[in-house]
């Protein structure tokens, strides 16, 4: 079966969007909200 | 900002001991405008929604228009970008998408870069006219905030182009390439003022052409890992992460541009034949 390029990115946008879900996940572990290095809280 | 703005608050006045990261606001008040879509939700499903999100579209973008840069999604600038919550992944998007170019205006230092390295006159035309129409909204919600934000980047300590740091002038072999859009890009990326985190050299992954350019870039990216920048203070320890992002992620992305001019002689072949000359 040959991938189309419309697949691929949509794998690669799940595997970013996972990435991206581990990374606050991490950060919500290890540091309270609004810490130093997060601008979400600006936004 | 964005839930100051929906609540009729100007952003820039209200009290910093309110906020959880009690700083002033460098950003300006077209970012608040454009998080406003998420400014419904609380905190942390903002976090996710935004960081997801911008993720998986960067990823998107990536494998539709440039698969051959899937070694950037196992970069520091990514990984950093991800969890700091920055807007990089978003705005390196817009550059390969100039539909998006719009957004630009959330992060004029950035903003400025992307303009440097649109590809065509349409793609310039479009940020610009995008950010503008981002602009009037703001101003007709705020009329006062370019104002207040100068004041609060006035007040700021760490704000500085990497050029500044030592070595940084290395950056301006860059402009021997000026008719190269990615030459353009990562020379403004130099020239414009940056916190120093590596999460804004995102954007040089750009100046790839070949997976094994991308690889070499995050690879590099990754030497000063071990390395924990700490300094008594924040401008300090900022201007010190410059010189690392200077040095393992910008520094290496200029070198990929350069090596366009390079002949294809042989003592170069090894080069051509791994990719990393294209």
């Amino acid at each position: 079966m040959k991938i189309t390029p419309h697949q691929r990115a949509l794998g690669f946008a799940l595997l970013s969007g996972l990435l991206g879900l581990h990374f606050v996940v991490r950060y919500l572990q290890h540091l309270p909200l609004g810490a130093p290095g997060s601008d979400i809280d600006q936004l | 900002m964005a839930r100051e703005i929906l609540n009729g608050q100007n952003p820039y006045e209200t009290d910093r001991t309110l906020r959880l990261f009690p700083t002033s606001i460098y950003y300006p008040l077209t970012a608040g405008v454009v998080m406003l879509p998420l400014a419904l939700l609380d905190l942390v499903p903002m976090r996710l929604a935004f960081v997801a999100g911008t993720a998986a579209l960067f990823g998107y973008a990536i494998g539709r228009s440039r698969p051959y840069l899937w070694p950037t999604l196992i970069g520091m600038p990514f990984f950093i970008a991800l969890g700091s919550a920055q807007w990089t992944p978003l705005l390196t998007t817009a550059i390969l998408w100039p539909a998006l170019g719009w957004v630009a205006v959330v992060k004029p230092n950035l903003g400025v870069a992307m303009l440097a390295g649109a590809r065509t006159r349409r793609d310039a035309l479009l940020l610009v006219s995008g950010g503008l129409g981002i602009i009037v909204v703001s101003l007709a919600l705020n009329p006062g905030w370019p104002g207040d934000w100068l004041t609060a980047l006035r007040d700021s300590v760490h704000f500085h182009p990497l050029i500044f740091r030592p070595g940084g002038f290395l950056v301006l072999l860059a402009a021997l390439r000026w008719r190269d859009p990615d030459a353009r890009l990562v020379l403004a990326l130099g020239l414009v003022p940056v916190t120093g985190l590596m999460y804004d050299m995102l954007p040089a992954c750009l100046a790839c052409r070949t997976r094994a350019q991308a690889a070499v870039l995050a690879l590099i990216s990754y030497i000063p890992w071990a390395k924990i920048t700490s300094a008594s203070n924040l401008a300090d320890q900022m201007w010190k992460n410059g010189e690392t992002t200077l040095w393992f992620a910008l520094l290496p992305a200029v070198g990929i541009v350069l090596l366009r001019s390079l002949p294809d002689v042989r003592f170069l072949a090894w080069l051509k034949h791994s990719g990393i000359k294209e």
